[in-house]
């Protein structure tokens, strides 16, 4: 390992030299404080040994600028001191030194300190090495899990698209068929089958989009959109369907609450989760909107009476296929809305939560995006 | 010539769906497999609205558009474009002025015959 000795004076220089000729090191010698940094810039020691008291710059001096240099700063540094005085040691500890030694040397001692600044240099530049190699891994892992998501995401999209030309005439063809069959078990059979290529076509619709929501390259049409007419739009829409199960409806959210935002995206990420609240209302009840305004950030609640959420399945709703009951085979549910929802707002740049105090308790949806308010 | 409706798709499936469904609306549809063979209609005479997919092997529905467009073939037909991607938009966009509208894959009868009932109108 290489030691740089820095002192004004030769015979000190010669004495730190010769005490450390036993240590097997190379040994650099320089007698000023602007050689010393030209010389650590160059050679690289593992070690500076520097002498506080120099003419022209001071040993702090130049400690400063060794530790003030992005490079330079990962060399420890002894100060050689020949003042017994406390304050000059605290002062070079402060400044980044690992160590001094006092002048006149006790040869074990200054060999001692050496090794051991040595030894800490070198676990070091151990630690430096293997936390480098880290960071390329997971550097490169990251990578190979990105490639593959982004490979998950090509086919699914390719797979739902794929499927989507199949499902034409089905879609297409079946009703027309169920309406010119007399036969009420030839009915019944076709009304099976269409509810399950509805399903299918849902699942296949909302795959696409979660997909496409998962691409970085997806650009969001950004304009000023009003939540309080988008809200009211979705319930005006919707209302026949809480005619039809009495579910009541309490609308306090008030203006101004203007975002950002994709307009499409977010009719239906509001679409979305008000037919979320009528579907697990379970008829009567009520479904209440409220909305807050705080810190540049909007937020709104849509609360409803129904079946609520265990704590475990409020963690996982917003997973992809997380359905909260599986037994159920629920063919009205791809498992999807929430997972887009959240995407949505993500990609939005806002927060959304699921709240409920248990089954049976009702279900608060929660989310925020940022506002542009005056 | 009557107003008619040409179906342009690789897929027998979606053609005989056009069929069916348009027929029962009292259309008369003349089904084509290639952007090619729209053009040799084109050529000669046909006149109406046209339905038109996107993804189709050698020639697609843009390529055959541009193609349409070159030989001064788009006259006053109506061109609306059958699509299974989700969002065509910003290169439909690009198009606004030969083509009136796209109806997604998969369609029901009477998203179908909804749009042939609104565009039809428009061919002179």
């Amino acid at each position: 390992m290489k030691v740089l000795i820095v002192d004004d004076n030769p015979k000190a220089l010669a004495i730190a030299k010769a005490r450390l000729k036993k240590e097997m090191l190379e040994i650099l010698c320089v007698e000023n404080g602007e050689h010393c940094v030209e010389v650590a810039r160059k050679e690289k020691p593992d070690l500076i040994l520097l002498d506080v008291d120099m003419p022209d710059i001071s040993g702090f001096k130049v400690c400063q600028i060794l530790k003030d240099d992005a490079v330079l700063c990962t060399i420890p540094v002894i100060f050689l001191t020949a003042s017994d005085d406390n304050k000059d040691r605290v002062k070079g500890l402060d400044l980044g030194a690992v160590d001094y030694v006092t002048k006149p040397f006790d040869v074990f001692e200054l060999r001692a300190r050496v090794r051991a600044a040595l030894r800490t240099k070198q676990l070091q530049d151990q630690l430096a090495t293997l936390n480098h190699e880290l960071e390329e891994r997971v550097e490169q892992r990251t990578s190979e899990i990105k490639q593959l998501l982004e490979q998950k995401d090509a086919f699914v999209n390719q797979l739902s698209h794929d499927l989507k030309t199949p499902l034409t005439p089905l879609v297409a063809l079946l009703p027309m068929l169920a309406d010119r069959t007399e036969d009420s078990e030839s009915k019944n059979m076709l009304k099976l089958v269409m509810n399950n290529v509805d399903y299918m076509k849902n699942l296949t619709e909302m795959t696409l989009q979660l997909a496409q929501l998962n691409s970085p390259n997806i650009s969001l049409k950004l304009e000023r959109v009003d939540l309080v007419s988008e809200i009211k739009n979705t319930i005006d829409s919707l209302l026949p369907v809480f005619e039809e199960n009495s579910i009541n409806v309490v609308n306090n959210i008030t203006p101004p609450l203007d975002v950002e935002a994709d307009r499409v995206l977010i009719k239906e990420l509001i679409n979305n989760l008000v037919s979320n609240a009528v579907k697990y209302t379970n008829g009567v009840g009520t479904v209440t909107f409220n909305s807050f305004l705080n810190n540049g950030t909007v937020g709104i609640s849509i609360t409803d009476t129904g079946i609520g959420m265990a704590m475990e399945q409020q963690k996982r709703v917003f997973e992809e296929f997380y359905k909260a009951d599986d037994a159920r085979n629920d063919r009205s549910s791809a498992g999807l809305g929430l997972a887009i929802c959240k995407r949505i707002i993500e990609k939005h740049e806002g927060t959304i939560r699921a709240e409920s105090s248990g089954s049976g308790q009702g279900t608060t949806m929660y989310f925020t995006l940022p506002s542009i308010q005056g | 010539m009557d107003k008619q409706i040409m179906i342009v798709d690789d897929d027998p499936s979606i053609r005989e769906t056009v069929k069916i469904v348009l027929g029962s609306g009292g259309y008369s549809i003349c089904a084509v497999d290639s952007g090619m063979e729209c053009l040799d209609k084109l050529r000669s005479g046909f006149r109406g609205l046209i339905l038109m997919d996107i993804m189709m092997p050698e020639m697609n529905g843009w390529e055959t558009i541009a193609a349409i467009e070159d030989e001064g073939l788009h006259g006053e037909n109506v061109l609306c474009m059958l699509t299974a991607v989700h969002d065509p938009g910003p290169e439909l966009e690009k198009l606004t002025e030969s083509v009136m509208d796209y109806i997604r894959k998969p369609f029901t009868s009477e998203e179908l015959l909804g749009t042939v009932a609104e565009y039809i109108a428009y061919v002179q």
